[in-house]
């Protein structure tokens, strides 16, 4: 009896073919998720607008030693020679170093989470200043991108229903000739006119973001100033969006009245106010609470004149100071802040539009955007 | 698109009476006298505004409408009142062209019809046609004044800006010289310019939302890219560069920029409804008749956008126009007189906002803005009452 | 008895002790002013950096924390002390000396010593200072007098003013740097060198704790808001106890973040640049303003490479054609008059510097578009079918005009008087560029017609010739084309001459008279080639709220002929003619 071979173990690599092992089915599970792509794709985007901005404002007329020496022939009265001897030590900052070395600092410096040190404010890193400012602005344009579309919403769901009311009519005038006004326009009104001429309010006591007399500390005083600070900035921002909010609920709320589960909700004799916010209105804002988290990723770059204005230290202020002095270490690092919260912002509104209608399935391509 | 910047000349006029013949004749021919005159003077004030641009096209329009009135459709057995067997199903060239002419003043017709059954949105159309009657026929009755005049200062006035009078309803700028001529010759370029910008974005936009929506794949999956990374880019900057690489004095150029960043919005939306027409069963069935591309976004998808997207023109064309102010207030286009948008970058280098008698100068120019941006609003009532029969009721 | 007159003397002792302290009580009120400064976090007490007091403060408010030795006074054309009790040349002229005031004192209670002047200069040469480029050293003399030995022939008026100018800076901050950089210099090292720059740099990132101040005010950073800053009294320098103001609060921000505050009275003085429009809004509100010169005007700049503006006829015409009193109106209201004598040197002063004859010679080139015509005529152009002037092959004058979209003053002027040319006959288009983009346009040659700054707040030749017929030439850096016009051969009248090395030269020396023959000689080129037009000069037309300000002295004022850079409320505040209205 010759010994029957024991049978060859299976060999382990055959099982695997077959389900392969936990790390890697979890790592192809990510790699196809939905989200996976998602950010892989920001990332990508990110990464080519900084790089387009990158060289892009390098191409801007003027660099920042010329532009110090025209402030100093401006302000001190000097010469363009005694200006530029002036100007000549003053800046870590060489305009002769090629653009692709420069990039290349660029990148590996930001691989390292490193921004680099602003040009024209010697010695102060450039993420300090973005995190200097940037909560100021978050906290103005926030709260103001949250009430506009609060309010919006809540009037434009109003006269979407009772569409040809004089309700209806009245605010859609307002809303049309109210956004159809430049924000800084209104801006100059309000201080000219509540300021100015009623005296309503100090103007120089709305400057800047907080009483400079009281020491930051968390408490009642200092939110109440930081808040009362805010307020003419905020509704500057508000009066300037609102209409654009109106319009859009409205018409969104039109176009979700002619569905039918409309018609059923109210077939079933579900009360009016039932129907209006639970289904109407649910339904209607949809759509903008997809433009609402677009419109976060926007909060930065659109408040430069306005922030001006009241003097407001936010980042929108600090990016036009920095475009105007071409402190491109600076103006760089805000662009990146800004593409990231835009990208960040647009990946969000895609997750909640998915979270709030089930009719969107996560996952398939076609609802992705 | 360019030389479309139209003033009213007497010449305009005669070619205007000459086109008008046409529906006029058409009017006595089919004994539809009113129609016919109602033709002519709207043959007339085309011609007088647009000269033949205006003039041509209009004959064609007013000669459809006076045909419709006349029109019986032989190939129709109800309306010819022929016993079936007698109706002929065959047509001449020219039987089949005044049916189409007939179709086409009937649909015009009609649409007027809903346009002025809307009474917010017949509103919002009065106010267009004020704005181009304004901009076309204005200049006739308004000189422009271009130079400074010196001689209207107050004695002791720092200043040449004065606030309304009988003689000049709007006031003096900062010239000296009247605001309300720079009204009526300023507009419409600017009006022009966004209606250019918003049917050159929202012609990419379809196209490409289409594209993406029914191709799928790498084509949809490019253009999403594409469309997310323009959204990214700060536009302060890139237009700052622009303007200082090319000079954009090139209005049709203008446009296309303004086309080229605002394009990715609507192309989202354009792609969503797609992707849901898409799952429609219709639109399935044509495509499991295999129906072809061409056929299934002409014939299936399309009419069933038509009033979404005409809507968004009216949108589009409202955002171009802020953008187009907004470069002008920023300085980064070649300023040319007259211009709303020059007036209002006037204005505020002028600090005339401090001076309340001094602000219609920059006021002016910002409430026809709004206003006209009100007119397009209310107007997009019309249009869906227009394109979507199913808003056909009510106001 | 006797203990009584002890008693009694030691109270009298104690009085007179105690005296001064009782004379320099703090005095009460404050000034609101504004000054464009940088934000906290940029903001820092450093006297040279980027950010710092040059920044923070300007011309106008620098003067109160650190004193000038000296203040010049246009209407009379002296120097009045400020810092320094004496001042002049010494050695024939090969050196100047000045004496610091007995009892000058820092803030810190030390007093202010000549070192003070000696570092302030030593940290100067590492930076650039013009000053270098006619000084060979700086020594003190004694405690108080310090000494400046001048390169051969580099005495000059000009280099008294700017050694009068100087702000001096305290050794106690500065006297490290100023260690090290004589150090450098002795190494014979020169700026190119790496030592050099490391010192340059150590300068440039060197953050005082505190500021220690001459003059009668001073700060700390956390006195720095985002809107505003606050300067406080202090009671050591020699003005602590003339001035009337407790405290100076500056608001930040330029014009259009201004003007509200000016309406609203929070705001009782500016030196902003307001339109016409917002000073009329002023004047409705019944606040008083004040009219100084600003010190330039806007000037029309050609490129010289763009046809026809070679052709000196062609920019003789354009001085004809323009209207200049009209471009004055519309520029700043009442703040311009439109150039007169077209001399290369502002109106205000041109008849300090120029002979009557000179002044009396020159073309003034009235508006007169007769005249204007013919010499476009004589150029070779004729006016075609559209009213538009055309050369023989039927090319019309067809350019771009940029201008800085932020200056007002200088976009207004120059806007009309392009608007004035295309009624003449050419056919210009307007742009308006960010006003850095603009500079940069006029530095790279990159334009065709601009508009730029004329003239300058000086009192010599140089600066005004300077400006900006070698700011935009030959002051250039070398890859830069600017004007496109070589100013060191020149044609004038078929001789080449050497403008550069004329304007260079013309205000060295101590003899008044020789100056003055060779700025004719300049004047006379600049009117005849007008290589640019001087379109006005302007005033600064500056409110002066007098529900918060006292004490103004009447329009008319010698005082307020005085240009911004050397600022009437300088001179006023600190020897307290103005004062909190209401005391």
């Amino acid at each position: 009896m010759t010994a029957i071979p024991a049978p060859p173990a299976l060999p382990v690599t055959k099982t695997d073919a077959a389900t392969p092992p936990a790390w890697r089915q979890g790592l192809r599970r990510i790699t196809r998720s939905y989200l996976f792509k998602v950010l892989i794709s920001g990332l990508i985007t990110i990464w080519a607008a900084t790089t387009l901005t990158f060289f892009m404002i390098r191409q801007m007329p003027g660099n920042p030693v010329e532009i110090r020496m025209d402030e100093l022939m401006t302000r001190q009265g000097m010469t363009e020679e005694e200006a530029r001897r002036a100007s000549a030590t003053l800046f870590n900052f060489d305009p002769d170093r090629p653009l692709l070395l420069q990039y290349a600092d660029f990148l590996s410096d930001l691989v390292r989470g490193d921004l680099g040190d602003s040009i024209t404010r010697g010695g102060v890193s450039v993420s300090s200043i973005i995190l200097r400012y940037l909560p100021w602005t978050l906290f103005c344009v926030g709260l103001a991108l949250l009430v506009s579309f609060t309010l919006g919403i809540i009037l434009g769901l109003a006269m979407g229903y009772w569409r040809g009311s004089w309700f209806d009519n009245l605010l859609t005038a307002f809303a049309s000739i109210i956004s159809g006004i430049p924000d800084y326009i209104i801006a100059l009104l309000i201080i000219i006119i509540f300021g100015v001429q009623l005296q309503w309010f100090q103007v120089g006591a709305v400057r800047g973001g907080v009483d400079p007399t009281i020491t930051p500390a968390f408490s009642v005083e200092y939110l109440l100033s930081i808040l009362q600070y805010a307020t003419l900035p905020i509704l500057v921002y508000v009066l300037s969006t609102i209409g654009t909010w109106i319009l859009a609920m409205k018409s969104s709320t039109i176009s979700t009245l002619g569905e039918d589960y409309i018609a059923v909700a109210k077939a079933r004799g579900l009360s009016e106010r039932r129907v209006l916010t639970g289904y109407i209105g649910r339904n209607a804002m949809l759509p903008l609470v997809t433009r609402l988290a677009i419109s976060v990723g926007f909060i930065v770059g659109g408040t430069v004149i306005i922030e001006e204005m009241f003097q407001y230290p936010g980042l929108g202020r600090n990016l036009f100071i920095a475009i105007s002095g071409r402190d491109y270490t600076t103006m760089q690092g805000m662009f990146l802040v800004i593409t990231a919260m835009v990208v960040l912002s647009n990946i969000l509104a895609d997750l909640a539009i998915g979270w709030l209608d089930p009719r969107v399935r996560m996952g398939t391509e076609d609802s992705s955007q | 698109m360019i030389g479309l910047e139209t003033v009213a000349t007497p010449a305009g006029l005669i070619i205007g009476i000459i086109c008008g013949l046409v529906p006029l004749y058409a009017g006595f021919h089919y004994k539809k006298i009113g129609a016919g005159i109602g033709g002519f003077i709207a043959c007339a004030l085309a011609g007088f505004g647009c000269g033949l641009l205006g003039g041509i096209p209009m004959i064609v329009l007013t000669y459809a409408v006076v045909l419709s009135y006349a029109y019986v459709n032989r190939q129709d057995p109800f309306t010819s009142r022929e016993a079936l067997e007698n109706v002929s199903f065959e047509e001449t060239r020219t039987q089949r062209f005044q049916r189409q002419m007939a179709n086409l003043g009937n649909n015009l017709r009609g649409g007027f019809r809903a346009l002025t059954r809307n009474k917010a949105g017949f509103i919002g159309f009065c106010g267009i046609v004020f704005f181009i009657v304004m901009t076309t026929f204005g200049p006739l009755l308004i000189p422009y004044e271009g130079s400074a005049q010196m001689q209207r200062r107050v004695p002791g006035s720092l200043v040449m800006v004065a606030p309304p009078s009988w003689e000049h309803p709007l006031g003096l700028d900062w010239k000296g010289r009247d605001v309300l001529s720079h009204m009526v010759h300023g507009g419409q370029r600017l009006i022009i310019m966004s209606v250019q910008a918003g049917i050159l974005a929202t012609v990419i936009a379809v196209v490409l939302g289409a594209a993406a929506g029914l191709l799928g794949g790498l084509v949809d999956q490019f253009l999403s890219a594409v469309a997310n990374f323009i959204l990214t880019i700060p536009s302060f900057p890139l237009l700052l560069v622009l303007a200082a690489l090319v000079s954009l004095d090139n209005d049709f150029l203008l446009a296309l920029l303004f086309a080229v960043l605002n394009w990715p919005p609507l192309m989202r939306a354009v792609r969503a409804q797609v992707l849901s027409l898409r799952e429609r069963d219709y639109v399935q069935a044509a495509f499991a008749l295999d129906l072809g591309l061409w056929h299934i976004i002409t014939r299936e998808v399309f009419p069933n956008m038509v009033s979404y997207i005409a809507v968004n023109l009216i949108f589009t064309i409202r955002i171009a126009m802020y953008s187009i102010v907004g470069l002008v207030f920023l300085g980064l286009v070649p300023l040319r007189e007259p211009d709303w948008g020059v007036m209002i970058f006037t204005g505020r280098q002028q600090g005339v906002l401090f001076l309340p008698q001094a602000a219609g100068m920059i006021l002016s120019p910002v409430i026809a803005i709004a206003l006209f941006q009100l007119c397009l609003v209310l107007f997009t009532r019309s249009l869906e009452e227009i394109f979507n029969p199913r808003l056909r009721s009510g106001l | 008895m006797k203990r009584l007159f002890i008693v009694l003397a030691l109270v009298l002792m104690l009085g007179v002790v105690s005296l001064p302290a009782l004379a320099q009580d703090a005095p009460t009120g404050t000034w609101l002013g504004t000054w464009p400064y940088a934000a906290p976090g940029t903001h820092n007490l450093n006297s040279f950096a980027a950010g710092g007091l040059n920044d923070n403060l300007g011309l106008v408010y620098r003067p109160f924390v650190e004193l000038t030795p000296a203040y010049y006074l246009w209407a009379t054309q002296e120097y009045v002390p400020m810092l320094a009790e004496s001042w002049g040349f010494v050695d024939d002229n090969a050196a100047y000396e000045y004496t610091i005031a007995e009892g000058a004192m820092w803030s810190d209670g030390s007093p202010v010593t000549s070192q003070d002047v000696v570092d302030t200069f030593d940290i100067g040469r590492i930076l650039g200072w013009t000053q270098w480029t006619y000084l060979t050293s700086v020594e003190a003399v004694d405690e108080r007098t310090v000494r400046f030995n001048f390169t051969e022939g580099g005495a000059s008026l000009n280099a008294q003013r700017q050694l009068l100018k100087e702000y001096v800076v305290a050794s106690a901050n500065y006297g490290e740097l100023a260690a090290q950089a004589r150090e450098v210099v002795a190494s014979g090292a020169t700026n190119e060198d790496e030592a050099w720059t490391a010192v340059a740099t150590a300068i440039e990132e060197f953050r005082p704790e505190t500021l220690i101040a001459s003059g009668p005010y001073t700060y700390a950073l956390d006195a720095v808001g985002e809107s505003f800053f606050t300067l406080s009294w202090q009671p050591n320098s020699l003005f602590s106890g003339s001035v009337r103001f407790g405290e100076l609060k500056i608001w930040g921000g330029e014009t259009e973040v201004t003007t509200p505050l000016v309406l609203s009275g929070e705001l009782a003085h500016s030196t902003n640049v307001y339109p016409p429009a917002t000073m009329q809004s002023f004047v409705d509100a019944g606040i008083r303003v004040v009219a100084t010169p600003r010190g330039y005007g806007p000037a029309l700049l050609f490129n010289f490479t763009v046809a026809p503006f070679d052709n000196v006829l062609v920019r003789q015409a354009m001085a004809h054609a323009i209207n200049r009193e009209q471009s004055a109106l519309l520029t700043n209201g009442l703040g311009a008059t439109g150039t007169v004598y077209m001399s290369g040197i502002l109106d205000s002063i041109a008849p300090t510097l120029l002979s009557q004859e000179t002044l009396d010679t020159l073309n003034r080139y009235e508006y007169n578009l007769e005249g204007a015509a013919a010499l476009m005529e004589q150029a070779g152009y004729s006016l075609n079918g559209d009213g538009k002037w055309a050369d023989a092959d039927g090319n019309t004058i067809s350019v771009e005009y940029t201008f800085p979209a932020d200056f007002a003053d200088f976009s207004a002027a120059a806007r009309d008087a392009t608007a004035q040319l295309n009624e003449f006959g050419f056919d210009i288009t307007e742009r308006a560029l960010p006003w850095q983009e603009a500079a940069a346009a006029i530095r790279a040659g990159d334009f065709q017609l601009s508009v730029w700054s004329w003239g300058a707040g000086s009192p010599f030749a140089f600066q005004n010739f300077n400006n900006p017929m070698r700011r935009w030439t030959v002051a250039l850096a070398e890859d830069q084309p600017g004007l496109q016009l070589d100013i060191e051969a020149l044609d004038v009248n078929g001789e080449t001459v050497d403008l550069n090395a004329l304007i260079l030269n013309v205000s060295g020396g101590l003899d008044t008279a020789a100056q003055q023959e060779r700025a004719d000689e300049i004047a006379q080129i600049l009117n005849e080639g007008m290589y640019y037009i001087p379109l006005n000069e302007m005033l600064s037309i500056e409110p002066v709220n007098e529900a918060s300000i006292g004490g103004a002295p009447a329009d008319g004022d010698p005082i307020y002929q005085n240009p911004s850079n050397d600022h009437f409320i300088i001179y006023l505040i600190l020897n307290g003619t103005l004062f909190p209205a209401g005391m």
